[in-house]
């Protein structure tokens, strides 16, 4: 059984939907940021999300766009890998997925990539500025060294594409709550109930909603319209941007976040 | 699955790389332009407004003393003279014509020189539409006065801080703005760049330039030029005088890009000639990035050839030899530059100037060579004033 499966499974039975958390690899710096990837499994999170620092991420807002620019120059490629395989070696169970942007892929190449992160025992990839009629490209390499393809379903899809999303995202479909970038300036909107219906009437995986969850409201929300659990992003961006030079304050106020938003998980 | 109407890829180049919530409104500008394309009243407006309004066509003027002493005979197409004062004129037109047929209000733009946003600023105000202008804070510096022409024809003009501050985060900027706002905003995207069908758009609104150029110089010389230059940073103006002459073989298409301070020295905005196939800006094509795929902040003296990438036709046509690339110093461009102003009388926008900065040096390498060689002369150089001033000033020429 996959790892994501697995982490389905398990919410299923502690009846608690799966909270994931994301943040950029090695913010602000590698040691606070292993401190805090400690603090938030400890606090129950169900799955870490990581990007690679970029400097062109045209589908994050400002907060997020912080946090890359960090990392960016101080945290390269191969640190990065190196940082996400001693987070293996700690959480041999926990599901990893990476989010990325496809020149990170693409360079110097798709198979140097997919071997960095079979290598680093990753699970998924998913890439932001590939939408599901573009994602032929990473395929079949992805498939070749065992990582799952995650893909986004946004609002405003067609049912055409949510029936290709739903076929060929693995693991989980990333749903976003609203239009626009990441961020919590612009709250998560209410259900995508008919969206989620879609998905899961062409056999597609479980749902994980993002964009603009910052409140255990936000999950209840996510929850009863359906969706199989959530993922917090900038709402950590912006605990780093408020906690950059106190490390031990911001591994305490990013598990703060994960029990809060926990506690709007029952299922 | 794909559901596109035109041509996404020009070879291994172009496609859709975008957040998947862009791909619907990306569909929704490719229907009305494919629609719009085949529509004759459509057509008749457009190029109503372009000869009315914009001041189609543009002159072909043969240089009278630059080329002293060599036996070609130079032509320029005065895409200077074009309302708004670039080229940048025709294809926002042909845009703006298309956000009223999609029924929205607003439009989003990109600038780097500010000269895709004051012509965006002035079909704004023609057509009624509200516009957000995004522009690095580096560019607001230094491309002061096109700032306030933005402002005064009604534009908001938003200074980008992010990144670099500079035209590719400007382009970030506009495509996390329209990830929220497509249902009332349109993206005029400046340059025959970015994701399909933005490439094929800009294109077709463009190609006026060579369509004009080519039937211009066919009647002055009674035969086609053996050399086309162009500037290229994005591509828009290359890629418009050049596509009416592609299939002339016996043409050589020359795409001058900015050698900046040495294409060696690695501050440069040699995308095609120093670049790797990448992915950026929603689209796959030739890019200036690290060995990671981090992508590189440009440089050139001319703010609109500052970009790490190209649009993927042009590096189509370079891969398949169709094209020559070369480039063109901040040195060479401002040389260029004064000479022209100082010789014929007409002073010519930095980008421009590279294209001319190259053709001379070939004019004069070759001046036995009885030739006939057209450059695309892309816009003026009111902006770019005070930055030659200072530059000549430092050089100790002023």
């Amino acid at each position: 059984m996959s790892r994501y499966a697995a982490m389905f499974e398990s919410a299923r039975a502690d009846g608690r939907a799966p909270v994931m958390a994301w943040s950029v690899v090695g913010d602000p710096t590698p040691e606070a940021w292993l401190d805090v990837v400690d603090a938030v499994v400890s606090a129950g999170a169900s799955a870490l999300e990581l990007s690679l620092a970029f400097s062109d991420p045209s589908a994050d807002g400002p907060v997020n766009q912080d946090a890359y620019t960090r990392v960016l120059g101080k945290v390269d490629k191969h640190r990065t890998f190196a940082l996400i395989k001693q987070v293996r070696e700690r959480y041999p169970e926990l599901p990893i997925g990476l989010m990325t942007y496809a020149n990170l892929v693409y360079t110097p190449s798709p198979k140097v990539f997919y071997a960095a992160c079979a290598a680093a025992d990753v699970d998924s990839v998913l890439v932001a500025d590939v939408p599901v009629h573009e994602a032929g490209i990473f395929r079949g390499v992805a498939a070749a060294h065992g990582i799952e393809v995650v893909l986004i379903a946004p609002p405003n899809a067609r049912e055409a594409e949510l029936k290709a999303i739903a076929e060929q995202s693995q693991g989980f479909v990333y749903l976003v709550s609203r239009a626009g970038v990441t961020g919590t300036e612009r709250e998560a909107q209410s259900p995508l109930a008919s969206v989620i219906g879609t998905l899961k009437q062409y056999g597609g995986p479980p749902t994980i909603l993002g964009f603009g969850i910052s409140r255990a409201e936000h999950v209840r929300n996510a929850i009863a319209a359906g969706a199989d659990g959530v993922v917090i992003g900038s709402a950590f961006a912006k605990l780093v941007t408020d906690h950059v030079d106190d490390p031990a304050a911001l591994a305490t106020a990013s598990a703060a976040l994960i029990t809060e938003l926990r506690s709007g998980a029952g299922l | 699955m794909s559901s596109q109407i035109t041509g996404p890829y020009f070879g291994e180049y172009g496609g859709q790389f975008v957040p998947q919530i862009l791909v619907e409104p990306l569909r929704q500008l490719e229907k009305c332009f494919v629609d719009a394309w085949s529509d004759q009243a459509f057509r008749e407006e457009y190029s109503t407004l372009l000869r009315e309004y914009a001041g189609r066509p543009t002159s072909l003027t043969r240089v009278r003393n630059l080329t002293e002493g060599t036996r070609t005979r130079l032509y320029l197409k005065r895409e200077d003279l074009l309302h708004g004062g670039a080229h940048k004129t025709n294809q926002v037109i042909g845009q703006a014509l298309l956000t009223k047929r999609m029924g929205k209000s607003s439009i989003i733009v990109e600038t780097g020189a500010g000269q895709h946003g004051v012509a965006s600023a002035i079909a704004a105000a023609l057509f009624g539409l509200k516009c957000r202008i995004y522009m690095g804070r580096v560019d607001t510096e230094r491309q002061q006065p096109n700032v306030e022409r933005m402002r005064l024809l009604g534009a908001e003009v938003i200074p980008v801080d992010s990144g670099s501050r500079t035209l590719k985060d400007a382009c970030n900027e506009a495509l996390r703005d329209w990830s929220g706002s497509y249902m009332d905003s349109h993206y005029v995207l400046g340059t025959a760049a970015g994701p399909h069908p933005y490439p094929t758009i800009v294109r077709e609104f463009q190609r006026v330039i060579g369509d004009e150029a080519r039937a211009q110089i066919l009647e002055r010389e009674g035969r086609l030029p053996d050399r086309v230059v162009a500037c290229v940073g994005g591509g828009s103006n290359a890629i418009g005088v050049f596509t009416a002459f592609v299939p002339d073989e016996s043409v050589e298409l020359v795409a001058v890009e900015a050698g900046g301070h040495g294409v060696d020295t690695g501050k440069h905005g040699a995308s095609i000639g120093k670049g790797e196939p990448g992915i950026f800006f929603g689209m796959r094509s030739r890019l200036l990035s690290d060995p990671d795929g981090q992508i590189f902040e440009s440089h050139s003296i001319s703010a609109g050839l500052d970009f790490p990438s190209v649009g993927p036709e042009l590096s189509y046509l370079v891969d398949s030899g169709r094209v020559r690339c070369e480039s063109a110093t901040d040195d060479e461009a401002v040389g260029a530059f004064v000479a022209l102003t100082r010789r014929e009388g007409i002073i010519p926008a930095l980008e421009s100037s590279h294209a001319l900065a190259f053709a001379l040096k070939e004019i004069r390498s070759e001046p036995d060579r009885e030739q006939v060689v057209v450059v695309n002369l892309s816009g003026r150089g009111d902006k770019d004033l005070a930055t030659v001033t200072s530059y000549l000033q430092e050089k100790g020429e002023l």
